[in-house]
């Protein structure tokens, strides 16, 4: 499976830069000769690999969680979001707190929300105040 | 400038009070994370990048270079204490060092490592300051089809050598190099894989992609698992050694320097192997062989004084030749150039004051490691009790935060968000990012130097064949791939 996805990615690169872009050759090297190649071999690799793996699941189920693994995502885009809507506390309370669902050893949404107003203290102590950087702090 | 002036003129860089500051800093921070599992360095220089456009280049290596080998002696702190390696690179300590916290010798344990690390660190060091002038001196002498063969080499020892599957990590290194030629190319001026979007024009951000990759796929893991609880209390007066401690470590340290050294300074290989290798050893030579395993001293001090070693000696092919040994090196020299900085044989003598700045710092750093290790070990202890699920949300909206200060634009946070989200399909799949990243950072140097070489001998691809160094690292590229299909075809007995 993820032998095969490479090598559509690495098939799919090569297609794009053979229609888009000069490839050249050699001697004077278009923009699309190095991703060209590269893509190729991608391909070539990607089916190397799911040939290799037929027959045998690789999978890593032990570690994964992909419920933790869309709340982490959605957070951070939330905060890039909120951030510059509403400033870095807001957009600080509001991705801490969602993000703090990942996690199960969280007893109480008080004990949420809680962590989610230090790091947004933290965050304008140590990114504000001491590093300086230029962020408005509240709505704009 | 010879090694001893250049290391004189590095001292007086290094001891002024506010690079003294960044080089604390750096070790400080980098035992932290490396005292905290699942925190990498990579993840922590990633974090700290945006950071070292706000101050002069030296100090924001001299920072950068601590956290790296400082987080190599942190690591081995919950190695040892809990059984969960710090970092890549203390993975074998956990052998012997939990078993030595079982038997109620944790202490010593930690004693020594820090000891051994020290000295492992300052033989890596002593050897840089040693070869730096003469690797660069050849370096000199490298046309393009030798950087390019070079550059070849050194990804494919990367990707042979790593832990998993050695197929998935060559297409790790292509896809990393793919990633690399998103932007506008730098000979035509051609916008190559932008799609339209104007912040793709001038590539993936390093820091993007490193903080996807490395900062956010940990979280999305981590978040959902407890961290064990710890229960031993360390006092200075419990870790004092024994005569016999001390005496049977002293010829492992050494042996895991060299080692270590050794397996630094190769392109393609750095800490995590040679802690490994520095553990086989022992395995095989040591008077107490049979012993490891089981808690001996000897399991702990060799692979920590070869982790140390490899982190110092790791910058020798960084610094002199441009070409980094791991994905970590790989990211110091994206942040030098970042500064306009080439690193290369030329750089000792356009930025002496970065490059034995940069060296000498070391030793202070390393001084500084011994006492943050052995007096003030009971505040990484402390810190091993900090739930982790207190820490995650921080660390997200610090890479959050980290990524959006090196432009003021939110595209980075979102990059991070899709970058990660692929990370961690791929982790799911068992592929590994470090060749990627290595892959990333090379290929622009990478095709320029095959652009320039081919366009020398008009477009004969035989110059890299009739140029004797660049052969040279063309056969050991070919006897590396023998050797690992050779052994991959071998019937399992």
């Amino acid at each position: 499976m993820s032998g095969l996805a490479l090598a559509a990615i690495g098939a799919a690169a090569s297609l794009y830069a053979y229609a888009n872009y000069s490839i050249g050759s050699a001697v004077s090297m278009g923009p699309g000769f190095f991703p060209f190649y590269l893509g190729i071999i991608l391909a070539a690799l990607g089916l190397l690999i799911s040939t290799v793996s037929i027959g045998t699941t690789v999978l890593d189920n032990v570690n994964t969680s992909f419920g933790s693994l869309v709340l982490i995502a959605a957070s951070i885009v939330l905060f890039g979001f909120v951030l510059t809507q509403l400033g870095l506390i807001i957009a600080t309370v509001m991705s801490v707190t969602l993000a703090t669902f990942a996690s199960q050893s969280y007893s109480s949404h008080m004990s949420r929300i809680l962590v989610a107003v230090s790091l947004a203290a933290i965050n304008c102590l140590v990114f504000v105040l001491v590093l300086r950087m230029n962020i408005s702090l509240w709505i704009v | 400038m010879d090694s001893l002036t250049g290391l004189l003129f590095g001292i007086s860089t290094a001891l002024d009070p506010v690079v003294l500051l960044y080089c604390f800093a750096g070790v400080f921070i980098g035992t932290f994370i490396g005292v905290l599992p699942g925190l990498g360095a990579l993840a922590t220089i990633s974090l700290l990048l945006p950071l070292t456009y706000h101050v002069p280049p030296v100090m924001g290596f001299v920072m950068l270079a601590g956290v790296y080998y400082g987080a190599q002696y942190g690591g081995s702190t919950a190695s040892i204490l809990l059984n969960l390696p710090g970092t890549p690179s203390n993975v074998v300590t956990c052998i012997d060092g939990y078993q030595m916290t079982q038997q109620g010798r944790a202490g010593p344990a930690l004693f020594m490592t820090a000891a051994s690390s020290f000295v492992g660190g300052m033989i890596g060091v002593l050897l840089l300051i040693f070869f730096v002038n003469d690797v660069a001196a050849i370096g000199l002498k490298f046309g393009s089809a030798e950087y390019f063969s070079l550059m070849c080499l050194g990804l494919v020892t990367a990707s042979t050598v790593a832990t998993g599957s050695r197929l998935k990590s060559v297409a790790m290194v292509v896809v990393g190099l793919l990633l690399g030629t998103v932007g506008t190319d730098l000979d035509s001026g051609v916008p190559r894989f932008a799609f339209g979007i104007t912040e793709l024009l001038d590539g993936v951000s390093l820091v993007v992609l490193a903080m996807g990759l490395f900062g956010f796929v940990e979280v999305a893991r981590s978040a959902k698992y407890a961290m064990p609880q710890l229960y031993s209390k360390i006092t200075v007066q419990s870790m004092l050694p024994t005569k016999q401690d001390v005496k049977r470590s002293i010829a492992p340290t050494l042996r895991g320097s060299i080692i270590g050294s050794f397996f630094g300074a190769l392109p393609g290989t750095g800490p995590s192997i040679a802690a490994f290798s520095a553990y086989s050893v022992e395995k095989k030579f040591s008077k107490n062989a049979k012993k490891l395993g089981t808690g001996a001293i000897e399991g702990v001090v060799a692979p920590e004084a070869a982790n140390n070693a490899a982190a110092q000696t790791a910058f020798i092919p960084t610094l002199t030749l441009g070409i980094p040994g791991d994905a970590i090196m790989a990211l110091m020299i994206g942040a030098l150039m970042m500064h306009g900085i080439q690193p290369g044989p030329l750089m000792i003598a356009n930025q002496p004051e970065i490059f034995w700045g940069l060296i000498a710092s070391f030793i202070i750093g390393n001084v500084f490691l011994l006492i943050l290790n052995i007096p003030m070990i009971g505040i990484w202890v402390g810190l091993l009790r900090i739930p982790y699920h207190y820490l995650y949300p921080a660390i997200l909206t610090f890479i959050a935060l980290g990524v959006y200060s090196v432009n003021n634009n939110v595209f980075d946070i979102y990059a991070v968000a899709v970058i990660g989200v692929a990370g961690y399909m791929l982790t799911i799949a068992k592929f590994e990012f470090a060749p990627l990243l290595l892959g990333f950072v090379l290929g622009p140097l990478i095709e320029e130097n095959l652009r320039r070489a081919l366009v020398l001998s008009s477009g004969s691809f035989m110059t890299f064949i009739e140029r004797p160094i660049s052969a040279g690292f063309l056969v050991a590229i070919l006897t590396i791939a023998v050797v690992v299909v050779v052994k991959s075809t071998k019937p399992q007995t």
